[in-house]
């Protein structure tokens, strides 16, 4: 027994309440050892370990109201993250100490923001939906997601590694009537490689718009999100493949009541607000089968407060779901609450601002490091923000992404699309077939084997 | 040293200055770092443990003979018909008036608890640091630890100014 015990100072500022940022940083201005202990990367690691599930420090949220501030505090006391200005940035994604914005400007830029040190990271937007959102006769919703890409990572400290961000935009013709086709796109973006690679797609008929869903990681590799009329996309970043599903119990697209979250055995999961109930649905895989099964319901009226859940039954909304911290934010008439799903306790954070889509940021607050406050960026990022870095094959993608939209609209015209399966999806690999090729590609995957769940064409196009 | 007592196996911890402690296996594995050490066999011999005087390991022992579970030497008292509530209601008031320490005395308990790996102990004695730096201004909690604050005044300043959240 050679080791001497342990500093003392970090077993006393382990202990100090994690959702009470304010403690741990009067803490730290106690003296410089109290100070350096806090900021070290091995005291993170500690306070992983000791407290197990960090706290949901707040929420960023993803709407165009710039009156209400970016980020809001869910802390015991007072506390701010000097988060990028909502005038300019939409907040897409938060996971794994990163934070993940779109600009709202005409020249459209990614932002990654580490929320515990403030670095700041720009990634120029794939140039494929670059070009098309600028096509008058196209309508482009997009989001994204930021995921650590480092192999094996605890995530307890990886805001300095790898990332990767995969890229979605939904584009849709304009002024076609009911027959409609449209086409969701994706591209994964590398921190190590800093490039965006190549184009995948699926087809369906109804547009799929991401501004009242974030979306969630399952495992290490599975990606869902859910739009806004409650399909969920799902993408597998091992396999590189898309599809689409359906919530549970889906009846029609005036009926979205859903939000996406991760279920209690770690797998996909989804919320149903059904005032004065939620009902939490899991996704259960068995073989080749996969169906929604109710896993728990919870009664709201014993939770809420009087009054909160007026009729009409629209008057309940869930807005978020907190990775790694499993905390539901709901919002109604008296306010908007937290659930946290394993002990039902209820919080209330704040007003009701009408917001659509929260963004919340789970982790341990550490104070930064001295002298590491004015550091704007982090890890290597030569040609971050340079449009010109790998230009040709870029360009490439742009006019695989326009053949693709022109071949599958010339489909859905001539009657092969609409009154068949609903969803088909393929990679493009290296490059894109000939015309007539991808053609006929796209129609024997309407006819044949290209949907992931058999589908109504009836439901998707909805009355 | 590894002995038999009544059936019980007991083990000698010694401490720096010499005094050797014999106690019940089962009270000296509520130390985790113990715990691990009769279980990887290394504790064969007596165990030395460096760094805690013996009036610090005595109050240690005393701590965790009380919060053994029912085998203890205490703990024999608490026969089945005792409801866990007033169980853990004792165990409240006795660790009230266990952790009336001085603060030096605290601090070596703290220190003693993190390196022996007892959580409870390591709780308790931290509570009323955790309390003071929870409530009180800094100025109070480096009183309190009879800490000299090192900060220059600029950077003290700084920090204060890039955080004023934490001192509303």
């Amino acid at each position: 027994m050679a080791a001497a015990p342990p500093p003392l100072p970090e077993e006393i500022l382990l202990r100090l309440p994690p959702d009470d940022p304010a403690c741990l940083l009067r803490a730290s201005l106690v003296c410089k050892a109290w100070g350096c202990a806090v900021s070290l990367p091995h005291f993170r690691r500690r306070l992983h370990e000791l407290h197990r599930a960090p706290p949901v420090l707040g929420f960023l949220h993803g709407c165009d109201d710039d009156r209400v501030p970016h980020f809001t505090p869910t802390t015991a006391s007072s506390f701010s993250l000097a988060a990028p200005d909502s005038r300019s940035w939409r907040a897409l994604d938060c996971r794994h100490g990163r934070a993940l914005f779109l600009s709202k400007g005409d020249a459209q830029e990614l932002l990654l923001w580490e929320p515990t040190t403030g670095a700041q990271q720009r990634v120029p937007v794939p140039f494929a939906y670059d070009d098309i959102r600028r096509d008058e006769e196209l309508t482009v919703y997009a989001t994204a997601a930021v995921f650590c890409a480092a192999d094996g990572c605890d995530h307890r400290d990886c805001f300095r590694g790898p990332f990767g961000v995969l890229f979605v935009f939904c584009v849709e013709q304009d002024g076609d009537g009911d027959n409609g086709v449209c086409v969701t796109l994706t591209l994964l973006y590398s921190s190590e490689t800093d490039c965006w690679d190549e184009l995948r797609w699926i087809f369906h008929d109804l547009p799929m718009c991401f501004t009242f869903s974030s979306s969630v990681l399952v495992g290490r590799s599975l990606l869902y999100f859910m739009s806004d009329d409650g399909f969920i996309l799902e993408y597998d970043l091992a396999r590189h493949r898309l599809a689409i599903l359906d919530p549970p119990n889906y009846e029609s697209i005036y009926d979205a009541r859903y939000n996406i979250m991760l279920a209690e055995d770690g797998g996909l999961g989804v919320s149903e607000e059904m005032n004065p109930h939620l009902k939490l649905w899991t996704r259960v895989i068995e073989g080749a089968d996969d169906r929604w099964v109710l896993s728990r319901v919870i009664y709201l009226q014993n939770l809420l407060p009087d009054g909160a859940l007026m009729e009409p039954a629209s008057s309940l909304y869930v807005l978020g779901f907190a990775e790694g911290a499993n905390v539901i934010f709901m919002t109604t008439v008296a306010g908007l609450f937290t659930i946290e799903l394993q002990s039902e306790r209820v919080r209330r954070v704040c007003d009701d601002h009408g917001l659509c889509n929260l963004i919340p940021i789970v982790s341990f607050y550490t104070p930064v490091p001295r002298g590491e406050q004015k550091d704007p960026s982090f890890g290597p990022s030569e040609g971050v923000g340079d449009q010109e870095g790998g230009g040709e094959e870029e360009k490439n993608t742009v006019g695989q992404a326009h053949q693709l939209f022109d071949n599958g609209s010339n489909i859905i015209k001539e009657g092969g699309f609409v009154g068949a399966f609903g969803y088909t999806s393929h990679d493009l690999e290296n490059s894109l077939p000939p015309n007539e090729e991808v053609a006929s590609e796209c129609t024997s995957m309407v006819y044949g084997h290209g949907c992931d769940l058999p589908y109504e064409a009836q439901e998707l196009t909805g009355p | 040293m590894a002995t038999r007592e009544a059936g019980k196996k007991m083990i000698m911890l010694k401490s720096p200055d010499g005094m050797e402690f014999e106690v019940e296996e089962a009270v000296a594995m509520e130390s985790q770092t113990i715990r691990k050490m009769i279980e990887d066999d290394c504790a064969d011999t007596a165990i030395l443990i460096p760094n805690i005087n013996s009036k610090i390991l005595s109050r240690v022992i005393e701590y965790c003979n009380k919060h053994v579970p029912t085998t203890g030497a205490t703990g024999a008292a608490a026969s089945d018909t005792v409801a866990p509530a007033a169980l853990a209601e004792d165990l409240k008031i006795w660790d009230a008036e266990f952790i009336k320490v001085n603060r030096a005395t605290r601090f070596n308990l703290i220190q003693a608890a993190s390196y022996l790996n007892i959580k409870g102990l390591l709780d308790l004695t931290s509570q009323t640091t955790i309390d003071t730096i929870s409530d009180n201004s800094l100025e109070e909690i480096r009183s309190f630890l009879s800490t000299k604050n090192d900060y220059l005044p600029e950077e003290e300043q700084t920090i204060r100014r890039e955080n004023q959240w934490a001192f509303q």
